[in-house]
């Protein structure tokens, strides 16, 4: 927990990569928290970077990134509020709001459901450690071969595969591996699919 | 209800994980909510399906990029504003002695009469050449004044040589610049000098390079004066508005670099060989001195006879900074002309974005970007229900039509603003109050 503490000094001293890493961390759970409160995907993302910028402004130092999280709803759930009154006072916001509902915003609660799942996913992701991170990203989700993401980071294919074997291993015990499997399946399928089109030799 | 899709949330990712993961009772109640609808079921299905949730994680990301890239802007316009001791260099008010504030208003009054009455007879025409009603973007258009006050009209009509003036020959290259060259078999006349000016009108902008290969870029509204040649141990130039230079480095007489001034209402700019933009626009309530290369040396008003054997409060800036000499509302009994003066570091491109052709401003203030409008576009600025307080952000190329760029504004205000257009005046409404 070394890191941890690490960031959260570097975080409130405003260090730019540490706030980026938070917001990496953070993001997609407080934009959904902020979505679910005002329905309106522009308003939430607005709302999540005002409150971010509010509490990066503060300064503050946090005893754990889950108080620092807590904090971050906070401010986003004030935001989000607070946006919500300045709708239903404006007209022209109103009429907004409500063209939003209608064709944007799916109330059903399978939406909920999918909120819920992508986000612990996705932060299972954003936990990985940065080169293994960079490296899973580029493959899971751009579907880069190993050759293309070792010329794009400047590091050898040697080292893409041990990231991701890495990355494999690290999800296996926090993330749910059999959705880990199918990705990495996956993305083998495309490599695969690529080799046959092209026929590119391995 | 929530706390049940909660629930079976987690059991979905629990199932994602291991299928031996869920219990039997955990697999009926999955199973159990799946039967319930059609919609469950289909949700289920995609919420299990790779290529669907590597599609949906693709989205995220890049909603997450988007996010950081503004939330990175906002800070660092922040930084600019709120952390004075990275970089900000305050200075104790300037004092002036009276005789100094007299001249210097004397001055400065004098030259801009000078120039007003000027533009009023240089430019007479060119409202009425417009079509009423449209308002288009501003175009390659100047005055050039030569040492006789004689002016040539720089448009379309006239290209190639266009006037001598001693041992110097000017030259219009294509609409957009015109250029200074020494004839080869002329020695140049150091013993009196003859200056020319250039003036942009609203809605104008043009190119010159100077004899010596310097060149500048005059925005909208702007003019500045120059001798024909430099042959003195210095080469200086007066400026008002905005304009974007690059220096060439030249010896001087006596073989040592000459340097090159730029002289403001207000300031005085040295430098050896740089690129920079100096802004000294006399509506603007701050002088801005922008530093892209090398190096360069701020200081006001020192070339005025009675402050010569003084030494002057002086600011040498590094790449990427900004001197910022904000003007006193009225030469008050302290007499300082400057309220105080910063050295901030901004972004070069934002300062000289209007340079390539656009404008560029990131959470700015509404005043600030409609002078620069109205500079452009050569309109009038009103506003209905006091000037809008938000911050505003424009990225836009200048050769779009006005109620384009208006209308784009409106929209990033999430319609707090709106604007009307009547002939060349534009109200800004700020639908706030």
């Amino acid at each position: 927990m070394k890191d941890e503490k690490r960031l959260l000094h570097d975080f409130s001293e405003g260090i730019e990569q540490a706030v980026s890493r938070v917001h990496e961390l953070f993001y997609i759970e407080l934009y959904y928290y902020a979505l679910n409160i005002v329905h309106d995907k522009y308003e939430a993302e607005n709302i999540v970077n005002e409150a971010f910028l509010q509490t990066w402004k503060q300064g503050k130092t946090f005893q754990s990134l889950h108080n620092l999280k807590l904090y971050l709803k906070k401010a986003t759930e004030n935001h989000a509020f607070n946006s919500l009154d300045r709708m239903k006072n404006e007209a022209v916001h109103r009429s907004n709001y409500e063209v939003f509902v209608e064709t944007e915003i799916d109330p059903r609660p399978q939406i909920e459901l999918k909120q819920i799942v992508l986000a612990q996913v996705y932060r299972q992701i954003e936990e990985l450690p940065d080169q293994c991170r960079i490296v899973f990203k580029l493959a899971f989700l751009e579907g880069l071969s190993n050759e293309e993401i070792a010329h794009r980071l400047d590091i050898s294919v040697k080292t893409v595969m041990n990231q991701k074997r890495i990355a494999r291993d690290k999800l296996k015990k926090k993330l749910p591996p059999g959705l880990f499997t199918s990705a990495m399946v996956l993305c083998a399928q495309i490599a695969a699919l690529q080799m046959l089109c092209e026929r590119r030799p391995i | 209800m929530a706390d049940s899709i909660k629930k079976i949330g987690d059991l979905i990712v629990k199932y994602l994980g291991n299928d031996q993961g869920l219990d039997e009772d955990e697999q009926n109640e999955l199973l159990d909510w799946m039967n319930q609808s059609e919609e469950n079921r289909k949700a289920f299905e995609e919420l299990t399906d790779p290529v669907q949730i590597r599609d949906e994680l693709r989205k995220l990301e890049a909603l997450k990029r988007a996010s950081w890239t503004k939330i990175k802007a906002a800070m660092d316009a922040y930084n600019v504003e709120h952390i004075p001791i990275r970089v900000k260099t305050k200075t104790k008010p300037l004092v002036w002695s009276r005789l100094a504030i007299a001249a210097t208003a004397l001055l400065i009054l004098t030259g801009v009469l000078y120039f007003m009455l000027r533009d009023k007879q240089a430019f007479p025409s060119q409202q009425a050449t417009t079509e009423p009603g449209i308002v288009t973007p501003g175009q390659y258009r100047a005055i050039l004044t030569l040492a006789d006050h004689s002016t040539i009209t720089l448009d379309a009509s006239r290209s190639g040589h266009i006037a001598r003036q001693g041992p110097v020959e000017i030259f219009k290259e294509g609409d957009t610049a015109i250029n200074y060259r020494q004839s080869t078999n002329e020695k140049p006349d150091t013993t009196k000098k003859s200056w020319n000016t250039l003036t942009t009108p609203r809605g104008g902008h043009y190119m010159l390079t100077l004899p010596d290969g310097s060149k500048v870029w005059l925005n909208a509204d702007a003019s500045i004066t120059y001798p024909v040649s430099f042959t003195g141990p210095v080469r200086k130039v007066t400026l008002r508005g905005e304009a974007y230079f690059e220096v060439t480095d030249q010896e001087g007489p006596n073989g040592s670099p000459a340097p090159f001034l730029v002289e403001t209402n207000g300031t005085l700019v040295e430098v050896l060989g740089t690129r920079f933009n100096i802004m000294a626009y006399d509506d603007e309530p701050v002088i801005r001195t922008t530093l892209l290369e090398g190096s360069v040396k701020v200081s006001p008003e020192a070339e005025l006879p009675e402050r010569r054997d003084k030494p002057q409060p002086s600011f040498i800036l590094k790449p990427g900074q900004q001197a910022q000499f904000y003007l006193s509302q009225s030469n008050g009994p302290t007499g300082s002309r400057f309220r105080q003066v910063l050295v901030q570091t901004v972004d070069p491109t934002e300062v000289i974005a209007w340079k390539n052709g656009s404008f560029h401003f990131v959470n700015a203030e509404m005043a600030p970007i409609m002078r620069q409008i109205a500079r452009w576009y050569d309109v009038q600025i009103e506003y209905r229900n006091d000037i809008p307080q938000g911050k505003f952000t424009v990225l836009a190329t200048r050769d779009n039509n006005l109620p384009l760029l208006l209308e784009s504004l409106k929209k990033t205000s999430r319609n707090t603003i709106d604007y009307t257009i009547e002939g060349r005046k534009i109200t800004i409404i700020n639908l706030e109050k």
